[in-house]
């Protein structure tokens, strides 16, 4: 199955390249590393990530894979999601519609399963993120075929909120720009929305088509109507290529 | 535009901080001590006292659980205690938000909390125990928030395991401690019962807080791996139930007093497994 699907990855990517050439196309890839500790975790952990996109007029695709390779079991599985963004532009205003899909297999016999809707408005400095996701934790084939599961499978969490707002110290055409985020989302892990998630994001265009960024992640176990605690912290760091 | 936007951000923020009484600012924000305090100091407590052996002669029991009392006022957990005596239950777990944190509260509840020759009580903090410097109360009463006991019937042991969530996480000691237990313990013991203040899964949409999902996740494979049974939880005060694979992950409805559904479970410990039923007011 993963083959296939890295095969099917792989000649939409190339699909990407080759369409890119046209003026109204752009392909572009991001590639990061995280490094950080939570409290579900004794050490340290590393994931790697790989994101590509293509955009060709007002629509968008995203397809990223990430390899968390802390992981005591199942490592060499990665994290999967798939993003379509739509931008249009009402009264003036600029927004953006997306629809995603994420697979996270975080064990042997365990994965869970998101997707949802995304709803984007973006001012010079300011941006918003509105949506809502389903949530399924499910069983894998090993763990239904070893323990002859026949029920039971997996459990749903229907139409959870997510948001996300950024304020910006720059305008998005400047060179090099400085984000504060608070949000509840991430490319590969979807929190609930009472387990915020804040993150400080500095950026720089080396020239056109060639960006370094930097990124401090700070989540929080819990807010208002708990006796809130640290959950965990990394820092990212990547760049992101224009083709 | 932006400027409105900042206001309405600024008013939304004014009216969550101050819509409850019940909610301790300062716990709201952070915490008066870190979840891995509150581990330290439970380990040093079961290394003074042990971790309690419950021995019965009969092959079946019951033991009765509730959370978010609130004390408060006590109408409600009395009728549960009254309950639990009548039902000759082994024990009864009170699982978190047993009182509002505060120093009055906690002397209520050390007032009636019921005898050890009545009946056997373990008792682990919520969010709420522990608003108002509510651990320093507790611990110094109660005694540790992490922990387990056993009993023994002539057929066979089971495992019970108290764990602590009032801060929305575990922390890193704590699932070392509870990932040791079950690799070195689980397996000397018929049934195992987990007991966690909040719950897990967002059945419905409330401000009620659930463990991160990297934690979850972890949790989520440990109860699959070590044939966890139930896992037994409140804080969101309406019952529900999510099964997967081996494990019943059960949420219970609030015991608090004047709350339309009040209620709490019984479970019923038989060789064949561990079943539940709830019990209204």
């Amino acid at each position: 199955m993963f083959l296939r699907t890295r095969i099917i990855i792989f000649l939409l990517i190339l699909l990407g390249v080759c369409m890119s050439t046209s003026l109204r196309a752009q392909f572009g890839i991001t590639l990061y590393e995280d490094i950080g500790s939570h409290n579900a975790v004794t050490s340290p952990f590393f994931k790697t990530a790989t994101i590509v996109s293509f955009q060709y007029d007002d629509n968008m695709i995203f397809m990223g894979n990430q390899w968390n390779f802390s992981k005591q079991t199942y490592a060499f599985v990665p994290d999967v999601f798939i993003n379509y963004t739509k931008s249009f532009a009402f009264r003036k205003q600029v927004f953006d519609v997306q629809a995603f899909f994420l697979y996270v297999p975080f064990s042997q016999f365990l994965y869970e399963l998101d997707w949802g809707v995304l709803a984007g408005y973006s001012l010079q400095r300011l941006r918003f993120k509105l949506g809502t996701h389903i949530r399924m934790f499910g069983l894998t084939r090993a763990a239904i075929e070893d323990n002859a599961f026949t029920d039971n499978r997996n459990i749903f969490e229907h139409f959870n909120m997510i948001y996300q707002i950024s304020y910006y110290v720059n305008r998005p055409n400047r060179g090099w720009n400085i984000g504060f985020t608070l949000t509840n989302i991430d490319y590969f892990t979807i929190n609930q929305e009472t387990n915020p998630i804040f993150n400080m994001q500095i950026s720089c265009d080396v020239n056109p088509s060639f960006s370094l960024f930097l990124e401090g992640w700070y989540k929080s176990a819990g807010a208002f109507n708990l006796s809130v605690n640290p959950f965990g912290f990394f820092i990212r760091s990547g760049c992101l290529c224009k083709i | 535009m932006q400027n409105l936007i900042i206001k309405t951000i600024c008013l939304f923020a004014c009216v969550v901080f101050s819509s409850c009484e019940k909610i301790d600012l300062r716990s709201a924000l952070l915490s008066y001590e870190k979840v891995n305090e509150r581990f330290n100091q439970s380990m040093e407590w079961n290394a003074r006292q042990g971790y309690q052996k419950i021995v019965t002669a009969d092959n079946e029991y019951k033991i009765m659980v509730m959370a978010d009392s609130h004390i408060g006022s006590t109408e409600n957990y009395d009728l549960f205690i009254e309950h639990a005596l009548q039902d000759k239950s082994l024990a009864v777990v009170m699982n978190g938000d047993i009182t509002t944190g505060r120093a009055d509260d906690y002397n209520t509840l050390s007032d009636i909390r019921p005898k050890k020759n009545d009946i056997e009580s373990f008792l682990t903090v919520g969010n709420h125990d522990l608003y108002f410097n509510g651990w320093k109360e507790f611990y110094a009463r109660f005694g540790a928030s992490v922990y387990y006991f056993t009993v023994k019937t002539p057929l066979a042991s089971d495992l019970f395991i108290c764990l602590d969530t009032g801060s929305g996480t575990l922390g890193e000691k704590q699932m070392k401690w509870l990932t040791k237990l079950l690799a070195s313990e689980r397996k000397k013991y018929r049934h195992c019962v987990v007991f966690t203040h909040v719950n897990f899964f967002r059945t419905r949409h409330t401000g009620s807080t659930n463990p991160p999902v990297e934690e979850l996740q972890l949790l989520m494979d440990l109860f699959l791996t070590y044939q966890v049974n139930l896992l037994i939880t409140g804080h969101d005060h309406e019952k529900s139930v999510e099964v997967l694979g081996n494990t019943s992950y059960i949420t219970m409805d609030a015991l608090l007093d004047g709350f339309s559904q009040a209620g709490y479970l019984k479970l019923h410990i038989k060789d064949q497994g561990v079943g539940y039923s709830y019990i209204n007011f």
